[in-house]
This record gives structure tokens, sequence and C-alpha cells, in this order.
């Protein structure tokens, strides 16, 4: 005989976690996709000396470094650099000749966690000529993720994957010549972050903070509940000039109010490459 | 009787299916064998080299009697369609809507089994009905850890052949059981 389990039992503590974190620590997730925040907060606990979660939601109440390494593990995103090469070929092949006509381009990436969207834009952007009238302004809500990012530093067995994704990309050099190694870590040459701004703004609940020609938005709308989603895409569409060009990761497509979404056009479907079209 | 058989009376909403490309052949004999008027929602996780999915689409497109696609992220879930998991991302499943995820992979996999049967398992519990395929290995196995915690429906090969899964599926959709509901 088998007993089934209902959900609201099984997500019990979990609400206890999110009630923790929002009365002590002010922070609201209640508007973000459940499961996968809920499987994020378990492999917190089971990093934490395989913790149930319970458990785990009294250690984050009682212990700043237990709540601290939580915070950390939630605004990284542990991806590689050029992940899938061909949006990075489509990006130069399509969005760079359309940045080209402008006499100086601004390009947002929003919620860039430690920056390697940011810098793999800006190498493609250099290769192609145009990195010295182009302007990067990488945003994250956590002041620590944009610490790193600022700092440039990164484990270099990311950098193994990273230049052979780099490679596919069409990359006109070879990825070394971007970063200096020593020991296991590489440090993306300065030159790179010339023309980037590192800066806070939380795409979920800040508005609009400058107009840009290109948004490349990869993966981070993912993590939202679909209220939240839709409001960080109004910000987004707010924030594209009119002809402007959106990058969506390729699991996602335009999403939120009817009005913003019927202003985007795919410009190359399969990269999920869109232009904002303002009749 | 078979394992297939539960001693819970719910009907089922949802299935989900878990793969790998070694069980590329199953998986075609499995959507060839849904009957035309099969009503439920099927998600497939199914891991393989670069962008498998899209390969899959274009496989199962042409056998299935339900329409194919490869899942994006917040879509509603609809009736007699089959989702894809896109290559590298993780799909949870939250109650009516599907949900992406970029977090690192779980048993060496994105998208993983696991996952997927876990947050279906979290949504649906026993309206759930489970197939795992041979090639899905240690994921798999956590997989219907999963189902089993949540009570669901479990139909895994072994014991089953992919053409027996498909058969017992279709009979959750056939008239007799519509009745019942």
């Amino acid at each position: 005989m088998t007993h089934p389990i209902e959900s609201s039992t099984r997500t019990e503590p979990v609400e206890q976690l999110f009630a923790e974190l929002r009365d002590r620590y002010g922070l609201d997730y209640s508007g973000f996709a459940r499961a996968q925040l809920e499987h994020r907060l378990r492999e917190a606990a089971r990093l934490e000396g395989g913790l149930e979660l319970e458990a785990y939601a009294r250690r984050v109440a009682q212990d700043e470094g237990v709540f601290s390494r939580l915070q950390a593990l939630l605004s990284t995103r542990a991806d590689s650099m050029f992940r899938r090469p061909t949006f990075f070929a489509a990006l130069r092949e399509h969005v760079v000749p359309l940045l080209r006509t402008y006499p100086s381009a601004r390009v947002w990436v929003p919620a860039c966690s430690t920056g390697l969207e940011a810098y793999a834009v800006a190498i493609l952007l250099r290769e192609a000529g145009i990195y010295e009238r182009t302007r990067i302004y990488a945003t994250d809500a956590d002041e620590l993720v944009l610490e790193e990012a600022r700092r440039g530093v990164y484990p270099s067995a990311m950098l193994a994957s990273a230049a052979r994704d780099y490679q596919l990309a069409g990359g006109r050099s070879t990825l070394d010549e971007y970063v200096t190694s020593e020991g296991d870590f590489v440090t993306m040459r300065p030159v790179l972050a010339d023309r980037i701004s590192f800066a806070q703004h939380h795409i979920a609940a800040e508005p609009s903070f400058n107009e840009f020609h290109l948004v490349v938005c990869r993966d981070v709308l993912l993590q939202l509940g679909p209220a939240l989603h839709a409001r960080a895409m109004s910000v987004i569409d707010e924030s594209l000039a009119r002809f402007g060009v959106l990058a969506l990761g390729h699991g996602e497509t335009v999403r939120g109010d009817v009005d913003v979404v019927s202003r985007y056009r795919p410009l190359v479907p399969t990269e999920r490459l869109f232009r904002k079209v303002v009749p | 009787m078979s394992a297939a058989v539960r001693a819970s009376a719910v009907p089922i909403e949802l299935v989900v299916v878990g793969a790998t490309e070694a069980d590329r052949s199953s998986l075609e004999v499995l959507c060839w064998g849904l009957p035309g008027d099969f009503s439920l929602p099927v998600i497939v996780a199914c891991n393989g080299d670069g962008d498998y999915a899209a390969s899959l689409e274009v496989a199962l497109r042409s056998l299935c009697p339900l329409p194919v696609s490869i899942a994006q992220d917040k879509q509603p879930i609809a009736p007699r369609h089959v989702y894809l998991c896109p290559a590298d991302y993780h799909l949870f499943v939250e109650r009516g809507w599907l949900s992406l995820g970029v977090t690192p992979p779980v048993n060496h996999a994105r998208p993983s089994v696991e996952l997927l049967f876990w947050s279906a398992s979290r949504a649906y519990g026993a309206r759930l009905a489970g197939v795992v395929l041979s090639g899905s290995g240690q994921d798999g196995d956590r997989a219907r850890q999963a189902l089993g915690d949540a009570g669901a429906m479990s139909l895994c090969q072994p014991p089953h052949t992919a053409s027996e899964i498909a058969a017992r599926l279709g009979e959750l959709c056939s008239p007799s059981n519509e009745r019942s509901r």
C-alpha cells in the first residue's frame, strides 16, 4: 500500500526557511520559481554537512556564516564563459553590424553574477573592432558578486571549456590572450574591463536606469516566478531603445505583459535574439 | 499483475519520462505506441551530446501522434503534448507550468531525470506517472526513488518493454478509466 505524500506537507520546512530569510535578513524569495529554489536550498543544506531542511532553517537563523554561504550560493551562477557558442556566432553575424551603425552603443548585462557573460561580450565586441565606442553596463543585485566580477579572477579549470567554446564561437584569437594565469587562477586582462561598468541594480525590484541598444539577459529570468519575471521583463522593455536587440537563453522566450510581448520580433529565432519593434 | 498497478485510485494528470541517448529506439517505440486519443501531457528528459533535444524533436515528431516540442521556460503545460527538455537545462515541473534552470548538473546530468521526477512528484504527487528507460543509470535510479516517495505510478524498463509501457499509458486514458474519474 502506498501513501501519497501531499506536496504541502513536504514543503513545510521550506516555508519556514523563507520566513527566516524574510524576517531576519529582509530577503524576500516569495516571488521566485519555487521548485528550483527549493532544490537550491536542499543543495545548500546538503553542503552544510547533509542537514535536513528543517535543521538547516534553524542554522540559517542562528548562524550568520551559514546564512552568508547561502546568500553567495543563491546569487552565483556557476556557468561557463561562452555558454552556447552558436549564440556568440549569431551575435557577431547579426547584431554587431547593427551596433556598428551607432556612434556609441550601450549594452546591458543584467544579473551578471561574477561577470563571465559581460567579459565574453567584451571580447566579442573588441574583436569586431567596436569596443572603443561601446559601453557595457553589467549589473547585479548583490554587491559581493559584483566585487568578484570587478576583480575578474576565476578558477583556471573554467578556462579549458571556455577556450573550446570561444573557438567554436568563431573567436579570432585564443582566449589565453585575454587572461593572465597564476597558479590555479586566471585573471581577465584589465583592458577588457575598460569599457565595463559594474554596478548594483536589482532587475526584479528597481526601475530602468538607462537606454540600451542591446540587452544580454540569457538564463537570468529563469529563477523568477511568473509575476516577477513579467515585472523584470517590463524593466528590460523600458530599457531597450527602439529597434534594440534582446538576447535570451535558448530555452526562453519573451514573456510578460501582452503589450510588452507584442513589441518583440524574432531576429535569429534559434538563438532567441529578438528585435524590439515599436509600431 | 505488474508493479504498474497502484493502490491509490487518483487519476493520473502528468507523465514524465527519463532517458539518455542510448534509449533512442525505446523512446521512439514509446511515442509511436501512444494512442491517437492520448490526453495527458508527457515531459521527457533525455541526455545526449550537443543539442540532442533538437535531433530528438525531429525524430519523434515524425512518429508520435501527439505534438512534440522543446520546452520553454514558464510554458503552461497543455494536455496531449510531448515536451522535451532543452539541452543543457534542468527542467522543473511546477503545478501547471514548466520552469527551466541552469543550476549545476545533478548525477553528472543536465537535464537531470532525478530533478524532473523530484519536481514533478512535488507538484503532482500520486497524480504522476513516471517512466524510466534503461539507459538513465544512477540518475534514473534516483528518479525512481522520487516516484516511490511520492506514491506516484512507476513504469520502468526493465521489467517492462517500451511497447508495454506505451500500452499501459494508453490504458490510463481509455474510456473505462475516464469513467472512473
